[in-house]
């Protein structure tokens, strides 16, 4: 048996039976990570050490008689901006390397630890977590496991590698703009951006306080739904994966969430809307503007958070985060109170919709994962910048905090991955949806073939 | 970008003390213009007055 390409819930049933124990998976892991991280670039940080004592503690535990928690033995990681202790938190930056070392876990580590999972170490990501793509001039770029000429996507370029690439069962990741559902897309995996606030981001190094969010990402639906009732502890989704889909309450976003996408996404949209039995189209109004606004407000808080080492170390910065993060901070407020105000209007527009639809389909990406290094792509005829346009269709829905599962779908080529998007608070709405198209064969995350 | 923009560029670092090498000047000048045509978009847009802005500081 590969322990590497089994889920986390298959992986703890195997250690809480004794069958097999957390050593062996962990070994197992570890030796594939070893193979494989030197052509990925996952990982940053290695912390193996802590993990074979976690494991082994597990071991003990369970052969004591303990009631070990649902991730017994299960092999995790996280982006490195959560705290690890007795590491720098360096949040894909030069600068943050020579940080104190974190004295304790972050908050949502901490609950995964707690409930038997063995940290493999801290992953890449893009510096400050500015970026869609996890080209990081300090720790290079994490490659695609389905294509290794290709970008894992950003900014937790490392957390949705190591999970496609079967070097972590289930990995965890931020998402402000998209930085969650776009990657998970890129290279195939399940993400779950939850409803901002809904998971505690204490020990997390932040970029934009107004849209920051954190998840987990897994390669099944049942995964993804058990880290995140382990990561915020009160709404227990896990039971409610078989609640059925109501077709008539499912729509296709349109406009907007439309225009530039390449044929294989709306292609890959259509495949999700026909698994779910959904024929209607919405439109969410004015969301190059809610884009827009996002994009303003990601700048300036973002600036402003490093103004002091923009100000005396310009030159520690990833050349292609700077530029961006100084233009951020100099923004007059007009700007800032002005999207500030749209927020609230986009939202109350978005609340309209939810009156008839419980679930809105849209692309997580306007195309598949680009190749590493290119500059440029066409969309909708027209030559753009990939950096800042393949977060053309996730940045709306985070702008206003809405909980979004971004499933893969099963298509030739390179992964293609769909937004399934509830209203706040609904998350179970859209894991229920993301389970009833896998239990259907409509999507899928097996492991990438290296 | 116009002189408009290059000279509210020029002032606003002086004004909130965070100069701009020069060797950095043309990228964050070329990254400015984007942020300025995506402002834009929306300061263009006009909001009824009751609209409120949607951080709320919560005692």
């Amino acid at each position: 048996m590969n322990f590497w390409d089994q889920s986390a819930i298959a992986l703890a049933k195997l250690v809480r039976s004794r069958e097999v124990s957390a050593r062996e998976i962990l070994e197992a892991h570890i030796a594939r990570v070893e193979k494989f991280d030197p052509l990925l670039n996952c990982f940053t940080d290695r912390t193996f050490a802590r993990a074979r004592a976690e494991a082994a503690s597990v071991d003990a535990r369970i052969a004591a008689g303990e009631d070990i928690g649902p991730l017994a033995g299960v092999p995790i990681a996280v982006k490195n901006l959560f705290d690890v202790a007795g590491l720098p938190t360096r949040a894909g930056s030069k600068i943050r390397r020579t940080a104190r070392p974190a004295t304790a876990d972050a908050a949502t580590l901490a609950r995964l630890i707690r409930a038997g999972a063995v940290l493999l170490g801290a992953l890449n990501m893009d510096e400050y977590a500015y970026g869609f793509v996890t080209e990081n001039a300090h720790d290079g770029p994490t490659r695609n496991p389905h294509d290794t000429a290709r970008i894992a996507g950003g900014s937790s370029g490392g957390s949705v590698a190591a999970v496609a690439a079967g070097l972590a069962a289930i990995t965890l990741g931020s998402d402000t703009n998209g930085s969650i559902r776009l990657p998970a897309g890129l290279t195939g995996v399940f993400g779950l951006k939850p409803t901002y606030g809904r998971i505690d981001r204490t020990g997390t190094f932040p970029f934009v306080d107004s849209f920051d969010h954190l998840g987990p990402f897994a390669r099944t639906t049942a995964d993804l739904a058990l880290a995140y009732d382990l990561l915020q502890g009160t709404d227990k989704v896990f039971g409610k994966l078989e609640k059925p889909v109501d077709p008539g309450r499912v729509a296709v976003l349109g406009d907007w969430f439309e225009q530039g996408a390449m044929p294989e996404m709306l292609e890959a949209v259509a495949s999700v809307a026909r698994g779910l039995g959904a024929s209607a189209k919405a439109t969410l109004p004015e969301s190059a503007r809610a884009r827009a606004a996002a994009f303003c407000i990601s700048a300036f808080e973002g600036g402003q958070l490093h103004k002091a080492d923009l100000r005396a170390r310009p030159e520690d910065f990833d050349p292609a985060t700077r530029p961006r993060l100084i233009a951020g901070a100099l923004q007059p407020a007009e700007t800032i109170y002005q999207a500030q105000r749209f927020r609230a209007w986009y939202h109350a527009e978005a609340m309209k919709i939810f009156e008839k639809f419980d679930l809105l389909l849209a692309p997580a990406t306007p195309c598949t994962a680009p190749l590493i290094g290119q500059k440029t792509m066409i969309l909708g005829g027209t030559e753009m910048p990939v950096r800042p346009n393949l977060g053309l269709y996730t940045q709306p829905i985070s702008f206003i905090g809405l909980p979004v599962v971004c499933v893969p779908v099963v298509s030739p080529g390179m992964p293609r991955g769909v937004q399934i998007i509830a209203g706040p608070g609904r998350e179970a709405l859209a894991l229920a949806a993301a389970a009833q198209l896998e239990r259907d064969g409509v999507i899928a995350a097996p492991v990438a073939k290296l | 970008m116009d002189d408009a923009e290059k000279n509210y560029l020029a002032a606003a670092s002086t004004l909130i003390d965070l100069p701009i090498r020069p060797e950095h000047l043309d990228e964050v000048m070329a990254a400015f213009a984007v942020i300025t045509s995506q402002a834009r978009l929306v300061t263009e847009f006009s909001l009824p007055e009751i609209i409120e802005a949607a951080p709320r500081f919560i005692p």
